[in-house]
């Protein structure tokens, strides 16, 4: 469960990027991070992750992500948008990584990396963007962590491989697996998250799962609630 | 709790060298090929303008001398390369996220940090003697009627600082000193005590001088070269002038009318030597109180 009181960031510290965010996220849900460019999405996952220091209380299963311990990093993997790129091939990343992480599972990485067409021996700098970012995507999965955050996953991915990765990421949904995605392409997510997050400037204005969304607004369309809160015609 | 693990040091140490391992092939190349570079560039000039125009006998003397300064540019340029590169892999940009998040305390991703400088560090300065013998070697190649090695052997003591060495090198053999003739039979002597102090004493206090380096890079978020440097060269010639003006407060109150000749040679050998060893000192205390004042904003941050 991820939980945030009053969190705020800011990479200059008088313009805080997250300000005063309250956040409550049951495990064992795929949830859509959803928000205009620049108002604080990947941060959001940063600070979450661990890899940036927040301000207020925010915890993600009972740890706290400031004090980087060693269980907790091994429980959640961060898929950043644009990854640093390796001249090796994803099986030699894999192979240096999967020491690092004790869930590391060789299936799920031969998985994804079938079912999304990504050569294995092929070096990372000799693909196209889309592949690079299905391998990195494949290798983050198969760390196998209860949490995964993604940031713009599905960016610079064709039609089939975005369909590809939904049916992957489904098929990682458990109980006790918390998957957060963060994109601005809503149409991306559409079959594949149950809960939405949608961010504005004045912090979190809706996070609720989609049932409860189609009770309040009379629909589940993700992207018509989205236009609606955020005040696009 | 978070416990230090050897073999978590080991897996991020895998990680590290497979990831780099093309970049450093690069560094590498670059570094080697800009030793080349000038190594070549100052023989050829020099020696064909030489053998024109001044006395040969001085001419390996005057290579030497140029190599030396070639060398010990190019090896303070190649480690400042190297310290702003790791250090950025560490601190800054998406590897270093990505590099933060993955799991390891931070004791253990610190010492990672310290091996792979350490043995980049290394690198660097085993190829910086390879070099200055290979190109003593061309020089003896091509114009072997000139006494290379001799020339060599002296700039190289002076290039590892090797004062005390020498001395008892010079003891050892019975009064022959560096530069004379029957020198050519310590050679194998002078070459094993040139690596074992490479090894140890001069990497000891350039890593001081460096871990101060390597600090100030931490401590700067962007433009991370251009500060570092500066600040890196500012500070060591702050605490010069620093040093210079104590000495003449002191000189003014010490009646130096009263001082023979050789009491004012040994007072400025001491000072001397204070302002070499204080240049590396100094530093490392301000950088260690620049560190604390780094982590206590970070402590205050984390809060």
């Amino acid at each position: 469960m991820i939980k945030a009181h009053n969190l705020t960031y800011g990479y200059i510290q008088v313009q805080p990027v997250l300000k005063h965010i309250d956040l409550d996220m049951p495990a064992g849900h795929v949830y859509g991070l959803l928000g205009r460019n620049g108002i604080g999405k990947s941060t959001m996952l940063k600070v979450l992750s661990g890899a940036l220091i927040g301000q207020g209380d925010y915890t993600v299963d009972g740890r706290d992500p400031r004090r980087r311990e060693v269980e907790f990093q091994q429980s959640i993997r961060l898929i950043p948008e644009n990854e640093a790129l390796y001249d090796i091939t994803i099986q030699d990343y894999a192979r240096v990584t999967r020491p690092l992480y004790p869930t590391f599972s060789d299936e799920i990485l031969r998985q994804a990396l079938d079912e999304l067409h990504v050569p294995a021996d092929q070096k990372l700098t000799n693909m196209s963007l889309g592949q690079q970012k299905k391998a990195l995507i494949s290798l983050s999965l198969a760390c196998n962590t209860p949490y995964i955050l993604m940031d713009e996953p599905t960016n610079g991915m064709d039609i089939p491989s975005k369909s590809c990765f939904r049916k992957l990421v489904a098929n990682m949904i458990d109980e006790q697996r918390t998957i957060i995605i963060s994109t601005h392409q809503v149409d991306d997510l559409e079959g594949l998250i149950d809960y939405v997050t949608i961010m504005e400037n004045d912090g979190i204005i809706l996070s609720d799962s989609l049932e409860a969304i189609g009770q309040k607004y009379g629909t589940e369309d993700i992207k018509q609630v989205f236009c609606q809160l955020v005040n696009i015609e | 709790m978070n416990t230090f693990s050897i073999n978590r040091v080991g897996a991020l140490l895998r990680y590290d060298w497979t990831l780099s391992k093309q970049s450093l092939k690069h560094t590498l190349v670059i570094i080697s090929g800009i030793y080349i570079s000038l190594v070549l560039l100052t023989f050829f000039t020099k020696y064909e303008v030489g053998m024109v125009n001044i006395d040969t006998t001085g001419v390996p003397e005057a290579i030497s001398v140029l190599c030396y300064t070639f060398f010990s540019y190019a090896n303070i340029a190649a480690i400042l390369v190297v310290t702003t590169l790791l250090t950025q892999k560490f601190c800054y940009s998406r590897t270093a996220t990505a590099y933060l998040t993955l799991p390891g305390t931070s004791l253990e991703k610190f010492v990672t940090m310290m091996i792979d400088y350490l043995v980049v560090f290394l690198g660097v300065k085993v190829l910086y003697v390879v070099m200055f013998y290979l190109t003593m070697g061309l020089c003896s190649l091509y114009a072997p009627e000139l006494d290379w090695a001799q020339n060599a052997l002296a700039m190289d003591s002076q290039i590892f600082r090797f004062d005390e060495v020498h001395t008892k090198l010079t003891e050892a053999f019975d009064g022959d000193k560096i530069g004379d003739s029957t020198l050519s039979q310590s050679f194998a002597n002078d070459l094993a005590s040139t690596i074992s102090t490479l090894l140890w004493t001069t990497p000891f206090w350039s890593l001081i001088s460096f871990a101060y380096y390597l600090i100030l890079c931490m401590f700067f978020r962007t433009n991370v070269q251009v500060k570092a440097i500066a600040t890196y060269v500012a500070t060591n010639m702050m605490f010069t002038i620093l040093l210079i003006i104590t000495a003449i407060i002191f000189i003014a109150n010490a009646e130096p009318d009263t001082w023979t000749g050789e009491e004012v040679y040994n007072f400025a050998t001491t000072l001397m030597a204070t302002v070499r060893y204080t240049s590396y000192a100094t530093p490392l205390i301000v950088g260690g109180l620049l560190y604390f004042l780094y982590n206590q904003m970070c402590h205050k941050q984390a809060k």
